[in-house]
């Protein structure tokens, strides 16, 4: 038994080892294919070696994994999506605002650097820069409150503008989230589809196994003795 | 027709950065097993499988196309893997003799209505199989798992490793023989 035990599992020194793994696997073209069956007939230590990986890779199949979890990856965000989302908490008209005041105190900032001066001539509202205009010309320094209106209008202005700019992107983003909502369900329904594929592969090994240990059984029996070539250690 | 994996890293490199979650809802499976295998735990797997998305996308850029997506998705969870594996040193190659003792979780497939002893059975199989893939090298032991459980071709493989079709098929020869004798001895022990 123990002579019969070492005879199987002998060094295979033929050669064709790379040929034997391309032949269990399936993967041997047609003409390698042909040629290793012919070596095969006349190869005893080829035919046992084939029929213990066989017996290996059914093994090997026993080991299921389970359904793998779902992998939640936290995706590192750019700024500028942070920033966008951030502003996105905000109501529309206090986006609004706060961008009008912005903009009217960046206004009054670079009319100050720029020496601008606000006049009222004639009825005719009028920004003039460089030296101040000569007294006699009668130009009239704008008062205080003059200049306050002025810069509410403006502000009220540049809200409506805004605010007009905002529904304009609100519009956008219901588009890019119904986009994305799209997405989402072309993504759950390619998952479906990964899962069935998981359930073909998985009957699909099933058979091949079926089908080796078949190939097994009649390798098995075509050798010169009949013998259990898993001896006494089974 | 579902869109290809190209045409998705092209969408989340124009920064569509959710288009990114297909790739990982397709390719989460595959990776999880290989982690799976050759770790042998499943948190392990796990922390792998997040490591190597979020290594992809941040490496976005630096895939040049010229190879497949998922061949490149597999390199970089094997080497989380070995990374893995060196920190965990002494349980680098584990040997067959040693029970399974050292608390190491071990995840299987539920089976859902098999009866208990076809289920223990099974089970007891399992656990074989997991400890003598385990105590081969893990050059080995990579090319098995690649070829048994995710079923690549020999030619994917030698793309993945970056090593020419002839060594795949020696290494798996090789690894098929060791497994075949680990299972033996360990089945003799019984």
């Amino acid at each position: 038994m123990n002579s019969e035990k070492n005879r199987l599992n002998a060094p295979n020194d033929c050669g064709r080892k790379e040929d034997l793994v391309a032949y269990l696997y399936d993967e041997a073209g047609v003409a390698e294919r042909a040629s290793f069956e012919r070596h095969l007939d006349g190869c005893a230590a080829c035919r046992n070696e084939l029929a213990a990986f066989g017996r290996v890779r059914d093994e090997l199949s026993a080991w299921q994994a389970p359904f793998a979890p779902r992998v939640e990856v936290a995706l590192p965000r750019s700024r500028w999506d942070v920033l966008r989302e951030l502003i996105g908490m905000f109501p529309v008209w206090v986006r609004g605002a706060a961008l009008a005041g912005a903009a009217a105190a960046m206004l009054l900032v670079a009319l100050s650097i720029a020496g601008a001066r606000v006049s009222l001539k004639n009825g005719d509202f009028a920004i003039s820069f460089g030296k101040a205009e000569n007294a006699a010309t009668g130009a009239p320094a704008v008062e205080a409150e003059q200049v306050e209106r002025l810069v509410q209008n403006a502000i009220a202005s540049e809200r409506d503008r805004i605010e007009r700019q905002y529904s304009v992107q609100l519009a956008s983003f219901k588009d890019q989230l119904s986009a994305e909502h799209q997405a989402k369900l072309q993504a759950a329904s390619a998952d479906h589809q990964e899962k069935l594929k998981a359930v073909q592969a998985e009957l699909k090994r099933e058979i091949q196994r079926a089908n080796r240990q078949n190939a097994s059984i009649r390798s098995f029996f075509a050798m010169d003795d009949s013998n259990d070539p898993w001896g006494d250690v089974r | 027709m579902e869109i290809s994996d190209d045409q998705i890293i092209e969408r989340t490199l124009a920064g569509e950065t959710d288009a990114f979650s297909l790739l990982v809802r397709r390719w989460e499976r595959p990776i999880y097993g290989l982690s799976l295998r050759m770790l042998g735990r499943d948190e392990d797997a796990r922390d792998v499988c997040q490591e190597t998305f979020l290594a992809a996308f941040r490496n976005l850029r630096k895939f040049r196309g010229d190879a497949k997506f998922s061949s490149w998705l597999y390199r970089i969870a094997l080497n989380a893997c070995h990374s893995r594996l060196r920190k965990q040193n002494g349980l680098y190659e584990q040997s067959i003799d040693q029970e399974d003792d050292d608390g190491r979780k071990f995840e299987l497939a539920d089976t859902g209505a098999e009866n208990l002893p076809d289920r223990l059975h099974r089970d007891r199989r399992a656990e074989l199989v997991r400890k003598a893939l385990q105590a081969l090298p893990p050059e080995m032991r990579q090319v098995i798992v690649m070829k048994e459980y995710e079923e690549l071709t020999f030619v994917e493989i030698a793309e993945v490793l970056q090593i020419p079709v002839s060594t795949v098929k020696s290494r798996v020869y090789t690894g098929l023989q060791q497994m075949r004798a680990r299972l033996e001895k360990m089945r003799g022990a019984l």
